[in-house]
């Protein structure tokens, strides 16, 4: 593990290869729960999981998994390897090998603390999938295989330092970036615990990087300054992220507002949502929220759960009142599992709802 | 008149508020922390993606405590919200030992910050309850806290989960605030 080494994260390349290792069969569910769609990973595990998930698995602590968002977080090359070898079908077969079939997931808590943390299922026999059995592998990646000139910068050094970047920046187009995926998506599939790992997964990886370094190298290469990039990085990230928001929320749009005001920020909120409305065809939404942005930050979303749901509280967030039960976020989700209707939302000053 | 007397009052007599950020890498323990504080019980969380806003009374202090998201996307916007911010409460995860040195990276360049200049630092070596959990001095040493120039400061061994040393580093913080720190 080296994650002292700073310069080296991911941008829009490394989010491509996730984006693909998502796709795959096995990574459709969630590891723990099967709930669809997981957008986090434990990178120690090597599994994809889902929001609520990742939660019980932050409360492990570090030395039992290591959660990192698949789209909010920055990755180091040998974890996306990583992920790349393992994946949920085979941490399965190694954590979940003595898996009872009458197994009761209801308590996802208890359920992935046993799993983990008791160790109650794992494989007698094989060995865990782990960073520390590949680590000749995974210094070569680290190290040699990937060129510098794939590296860039994150939004995160770039937001904190303002100093010229010591190599240029450079970005691509959108298009360059959908191909990549079609190329990602054909990748040979991961194999499961037959065979010979070591060797097979050593080529996997140079595919996975040498895909990397053929479509670096055959795109035409434009040099901005640096906040131009960051806005077009920036900018397409979000709109991911944007869609993939839009899908929980089952398309309320007030709440896709409200959101990318918090999370992007105000300003660069305002602008990459009304892009993303215009974009993904709603217009009429474009030009009723338009006024919505007022200088003040919105109320997130808070969706509650169980019993607190019924009482509807809503959050004021420049107004926060003292001993009033937290809006836990847990409740998001509830979303995932398309229940988001029943839902309450804080938005504040966002009037606008579609049904 | 009326105005001025009550703030000599409130001076006196407490009410004083101030506005806190709880930052750190994600997965540190800042929004159990402020659960904690404010409710006294360890709530179960997710990601926080956002923030979280309480109000917590103590000391005659009210500190309005704003939990940000550590997701290292997010945290270039933690900088939207340092206008007018008394404290900082900077929270590490003592037993995530490979990330310490990205800890440390985030916390110096938290304060370099200019609009930051006056608020005073507390530091959460947090997770004590885990195996590995690196002590006090070494997270002090991990940080390299000695490199602090010009600012109040501490550092607090804690366990949100079991709810140690959190008020503890709330009553230097709320001590210090008194004392015109920030």
């Amino acid at each position: 593990m080296g994650e002292e080494n700073l310069v080296c994260v991911l941008s829009t390349d490394y989010l491509q290869i996730l984006e693909g290792l998502l796709k795959l069969p096995e990574n459709r569910e969630c590891a723990d729960c099967r709930g669809r769609a997981p957008r986090w990973a434990s990178i120690n595990l090597g599994i994809f999981i889902c929001l609520q998930c990742s939660g019980i698995h932050r409360s492990l602590g570090v030395h039992i998994s290591k959660v990192r968002s698949t789209t909010l977080d920055t990755w180091l090359p040998e974890q996306v390897a990583f992920m790349q070898r393992v994946g949920n079908e085979k941490s399965n077969n190694y954590w979940e090998a003595e898996l009872p079939a009458s197994v009761d997931r209801s308590d996802i808590g208890k359920f992935i603390r046993t799993k983990y943390q008791d160790k109650k299922w794992a494989s007698r026999y094989a060995p865990q999938p782990a960073l520390s059995n590949m680590t000749g592998e995974t210094s070569e990646v680290g190290g040699k295989d990937i060129p510098r000139r794939a590296r860039k910068y994150s939004l995160e050094e770039d937001g904190f330092s303002e100093q010229p970047p010591p190599v240029p920046i450079t970005t691509r187009s959108r298009g360059v970036s959908l191909d990549m995926m079609d190329e990602m998506l054909n990748l040979p599939p991961i194999n499961g615990l037959t065979g010979a790992p070591s060797v097979k997964h050593k080529e996997d990886t140079k595919d996975l990087f040498s895909l990397l370094y053929a479509s670096e190298a055959k795109q035409d290469r434009t040099i901005v300054p640096p906040s131009r990039w960051a806005t077009f990085e920036y900018y397409n990230y979000h709109l991911e992220e944007l869609d993939y928001y839009n899908h929980l929320f089952e398309e309320d749009f007030s709440i896709i507002y409200t959101f990318a005001l918090n999370i992007i920020g105000q300003e660069a909120g305002k602008s990459v949502t009304d892009e993303y409305l215009r974009q993904r065809g709603h217009s009429d939404l474009y030009h009723t929220t338009q006024g919505t942005s007022a200088s003040k930050l919105q109320a997130y979303v808070k969706l509650l759960s169980g019993d607190s749901l019924a009482a509807g509280t809503k959050k004021q967030v420049r107004a926060p009142k003292e001993s009033k039960a937290p809006s836990k976020q847990e409740s998001q989700s509830t979303a995932e599992t398309s229940n988001g209707r029943n839902l309450q939302r804080g938005s504040q000053g966002n009037s606008t709802k579609t049904t | 008149m009326g105005l001025v007397f009550s703030r000599l009052f409130s001076s006196l007599f407490g009410n004083k508020e101030a506005r806190i950020l709880v930052l750190g890498l994600d997965n540190a323990g800042k929004t159990t922390i402020l659960y904690r504080l404010q409710m006294g019980e360890v709530v179960s969380t997710i990601p926080t993606i956002g923030f979280n806003v309480e109000t917590v009374q103590y000391n005659n202090i009210k500190f309005q405590v704003w939990d940000l998201g550590g997701q290292t996307s997010i945290r270039p916007y933690w900088r939207c919200y340092f206008p007018n911010t008394q404290a900082i409460i900077y929270v590490v995860d003592s037993s995530d030992t490979d990330r310490l040195v990205v800890a440390k990276e985030e916390f110096h360049a938290i304060l370099e910050e200019e609009e930051l200049k006056g608020a005073v630092v507390l530091i959460f070596a947090n997770k004590q309850d885990l195996p590995g959990a690196l002590d006090d001095a070494a997270v002090t040493e991990a940080l390299e806290l000695h490199k602090i120039k010009n600012r109040q400061w501490a550092i607090f061994k804690t366990s949100a989960i079991k709810g140690e040393g959190l008020f503890e580093g709330l009553d230097w913080l709320s001590n210090t605030l008194k004392s015109g720190g920030g």
